[in-house]
């Protein structure tokens, strides 16, 4: 009871504590002392480049709105490149939305739109247009601002969010279509099977390197930080596919040489919640720089999701249909709520997680909501669980939130 | 008199109805948590204060809203509820139901008929809206407040039954979500089927007229409908919807003849009084429509002897806006009565003011995709561009001299389309658009004389703009 009682407590919930010394400086480290880190800033950067030159050569980019039901692989195969919008954790573009938009809508789809319109995130800079996938108001309404306050060319791609009925899976479909066809309209190529199937194929590794690599923190000696496979994660956004695949396969031979990372005895984090952004770890390094280790995470659109593969025999448009609409897990705007609070349950059995830790964005209100069930039910097991809020503003009151995440784990060790 | 008879009074019972009604009003009211203060303050400033009681008719009108709400609790354990939420439109889907079972089935739209009467009558929504932050609904979270009602009424055992909910997930998250919260809670005691518009047509696409977007929900909305019926228990066959869209269009006829009576200079008819009388339109009540139907005749006569006599509730002249604010409920009741104390004469939303797209004839012949079409040409749930043609349509057709729009903090549909409904509208229109930011519903959340300052301010704009367009005229 007094380790649930933990639970609800928030950053400014309760008086500070001791043991935030250095703080600032941690977060401003942010697990450089990696290899992964210097990756993920290499992919980052040499990412512009990339595009400008794909672009001087008449490629076109598509900017992927959304949170990932979006088939990569059909934009690919349409001779395009595709850009998911992921980056964040910078208050400022944030705040700058509110010329256009309310704030009380997702940090994650403020921060997109702000990382655009003010022209802070140079890759955006590079798009020729942008699939509006619509998962949510949220979503739906960062493709409003796309679509009122840029000249920007979007393309439609609403996803119902009763996904495993029929109706739900003949409009996805439907609006798959549509999207194919806007996309060879804008290309000149033809999206043809076998262009499809081996994007499916590229993008199926990808998603198995990515499971290999997160099972290393499975066993008792864990060989990879949280940290890391978040960014590794984010990597695959930032580089075509086969690239990626082997920046993977080199990181995934490197952590099995490598000796264990966290001690043995450090506390096992679950981390769940809102998505993370490309660019916002100030949460996972505080949670490692205070001696958890992140064991698994599900964190909505804010990773690629890697356990489900497309089927490669049969129609490659339904399969990715498939794939896309039901494989995956759900965000928790998708109704009813049945697969998530289960599968939450899985991983931290699985995982033998000592807490979990909820990354709320502000104004994500699924997750808000979810939030309250998922902490009964770990309650349920004796997990304790966490929450802590952000507007990117994490680094600006880290000693308010490093004292929340000491406290947590120290309750844990005293378990 | 006591405030219980006074109560009953006001809302156009007569001495014996009252007498056969007061046990009932009272254990109602017991359930509802509403003791004799608040319905002394309800007699004694809410009702005077915000209604025109000086109208029959309107009494009777507020009478079917305490009724509704007084049922609520009370119903009897065979019956069987079929609750809609946020149906913006049409309500042919839920009278259908009624139409298949008349004797079996309470429909209606809890929260909207909890907060129109629980906030309009007795100022008392604050109430649930804490219940419901108590259990998930966290206040940082900023949620909507209307859904925090629904979620509430389960958690203090105000619906009594086990409920078969409709959700239509035309414009929001939350309200879905917020279902899916009261089904976590409460498993055994709701059957829920969402019905899912897909909201993604892109600028310059009118929803209604995309066969794709119109047949989908229709099919939505056929299944969902079945798959409640045989639920329920219910023998449901599609002459029910057909006769409850022909139910509706009749009452939708006597709306549109009160809303042009509300053309007349002077204006006859006060802003809550007219939301009130029409709303039904676009809300579930289990009451059917020939009772409202019959008192919107009456109040119709009333108004017109009222025009004919050149008698309004504001001087000659007044300057019209349509104020949009979003999650109207009863808490707020006197915003617009602010904008009349400034001489002011405000439609609450666009609701209301009939427009030519709404009489087209349907384009689709099943009767579930014409329910499917109402929903999705009607200004409240299109996208912001199409909002904005709407709104100028209703700022030509009636003459409007202002949009002012309460930008909703809870809200992540009409609170963040403000600013663009604005722009789009001022490439149309040079009616001043003043956007309020704000939320107004929790007493914690606002001070009323800040507020009034800012009325003011806007009243005066509208003032000026009508004064320079008179002069132009």
């Amino acid at each position: 009871v007094a380790l649930f009682s933990v639970g609800r407590l928030k950053f400014g919930a309760s008086p500070k504590s001791v043991g935030t010394v250095g703080c600032l400086q941690t977060v401003a480290k942010m697990g450089s002392d990696s290899f992964v880190n210097d990756l993920l800033r290499q992919s980052i950067e040499s990412r512009l480049t990339f595009l400008r030159q794909q672009r001087s050569k008449g490629k076109k980019v598509v900017g992927l709105s959304g949170v990932g039901y979006t088939p990569e692989e059909l934009i690919l195969a349409a001779g395009a490149i595709p850009q998911r919008l992921i980056r964040g954790g910078d208050f400022e573009p944030v705040e700058a939305t509110s010329q256009y938009i309310s704030r009380f809508l997702s940090t994650f789809t403020r921060a997109q739109f702000g990382n655009y319109s003010t022209k802070k995130e140079p890759i955006y800079q590079e798009f020729d247009a942008i699939v509006g996938e619509v998962t949510s108001v949220n979503m739906g309404r960062q493709m409003d601002l796309f679509e009122y306050y840029t000249n920007l060319p979007v393309l439609p791609l609403g996803v119902p969010l009763n996904a495993a009925t029929e109706g739900a899976m003949k409009f996805y479909k439907a609006r798959l279509e549509q999207l194919r066809g806007s996309l060879e309209k804008m290309t000149g190529t033809k999206v043809t099977d076998e262009a499809l199937k081996k994007q499916v194929a590229a993008y199926n590794r990808m998603r198995a390197l990515l499971g290999e690599i997160s099972a290393l923190r499975k066993g008792k000696e864990i060989r990879l930080r949280g940290s890391e496979f978040l960014r590794l994660n984010h990597l695959t956004f930032f580089e075509e596919p086969d690239r990626a695949n082997m920046l993977l396969e080199e990181s995934l031979g490197k952590f099995k040489k490598r000796e264990p990372v966290s001690s043995s005895d450090a506390p096992r984090i679950l981390l769940l919640g809102c998505p993370l952004a490309a660019g916002d770890y100030a949460l996972p390094t505080m949670i490692e720089q205070a001696g958890g280790a992140i064991v698994g995470e599900e964190l909505g659109g804010g990773i690629r999701h890697y356990e489900a593969m497309t089927k490669l025999d049969g129609a490659p448009m339904d399969n990715l249909a498939e794939r896309y609409l039901r494989g995956r897990l759900p965000t928790p705007y998708f109704r009813p709520w049945e697969r998530r609070i289960p599968f939450f349950e899985k991983l931290a059995t699985e995982l033998r997680v000592d807490g979990v830790i909820w990354y709320q964005l502000l104004y994500e209100e699924a997750y808000t909501l979810e939030s309250y069930w998922v902490e009964k039910k770990m309650s349920e097991h004796q997990i304790p669980f966490l929450i802590v809020e952000s507007e990117y503003d994490i680094e600006r009151k880290s000693e308010q939130v490093s004292t929340r995440v000491e406290t947590f784990l120290s309750t844990i060790r005293r378990k | 008199l006591d405030q219980y008879d006074q109560l009953l009074e006001f809302c156009g019972f007569t001495k014996e109805e009252a007498r056969d009604y007061m046990p009932t009003l009272k254990e109602g009211l017991k359930k509802w948590m509403i003791g004799p203060d608040k319905v002394k303050e309800s007699v004694e400033v809410y009702l005077p204060t915000y209604f025109d009681l000086s109208l029959p008719p309107m009494r009777k009108m507020l009478g079917v809203w305490l009724e509704e709400f007084i049922k609520i609790p009370l119903l009897p354990k065979d019956r069987i509820m079929i609750d809609t939420i946020l149906p913006q439109t049409d309500c042919s889907m839920l009278y259908s139901f009624k139409a298949a079972a008349p004797d079996k089935v309470w429909v209606g739209f809890l929260d909207w008929i909890a907060v129109l009467v629980n906030g309009g009558f007795f100022h008392n929504a604050n109430a649930l809206v804490d219940v419901a932050e108590k259990y998930g609904m966290d206040v940082n979270g900023a949620l909507c407040p209307l859904n925090k009602t629904r979620y509430a009424m389960y958690i203090k055992g105000i619906v009594p039954n086990k409920t078969h909910t409709l959700m239509m997930n035309i414009i929001c998250d939350d309200s879905p979500l917020t279902e899916e919260m009261i089904h976590q809670m409460y498993p055994d005691r709701t059957y829920l089927r969402h019905i899912m518009r897909v909201k993604d047509a892109p600028k310059g696409v009118w929803e209604d007229e995309d066969d794709l977007l119109v047949e989908h929900l229709g099919n939505e909305i056929r299944s969902a409908v079945y798959d409640i019926a045989e639920k329920a228990g219910i023998d449901y066959k599609p002459q029910h919807m057909m006769a409850a869209i022909e139910n509706y269009r009749m009452y939708a006829e006597k709306v549109m003849a009160l809303a042009m009576l509300m053309r007349n200079d002077p204006v006859p008819l006060r802003g809550i009084d007219f939301y009130y009388s029409i709303v039904p339109m676009a809300m579930g009540m289990d009451i059917d429509y020939p009772k409202t139907r019959g008192i919107l005749e009456e109040l119709h006569k009333c108004v017109k002897e009222r025009v004919d006599k050149g008698v309004g509730v504001l001087p000659k002249g007044a300057p019209r806006v349509i104020w949009q604010t979003t999650a109207p409920h009863g808490e707020n009741n006197w915003e617009i009565k602010m904008f009349e104390d400034y001489g002011v004469a405000a439609y609450w939303f666009d609701f209301g003011i009939p427009l030519p797209k709404y009489f087209m004839p349907p384009r689709k012949s099943d009767p579930f995709d014409i329910v499917a079409e109402m929903f999705l040409k009607y200004s409240l749930n299109v996208e912001p561009w199409a909002r904005a043609e709407l709104i100028n349509q209703c700022v030509e057709q009636e003459g409007l001299s202002g949009v002012l729009w309460h930008q909703f903090w809870y809200c992540r549909h009409w609170g963040t389309e403000g600013q663009m409904v604005k722009q789009e509208l001022e490439k149309k229109s040079k009616v001043p658009f003043v956007v309020f930011d704000g939320c107004w519903w929790h007493a914690r959340d606002y001070g009323p004389e800040k507020l009034r300052t800012i009325f003011e301010t806007a009243s005066v704009m509208v003032k000026d703009y009508a004064n320079k367009k008179t002069k132009a005229a």
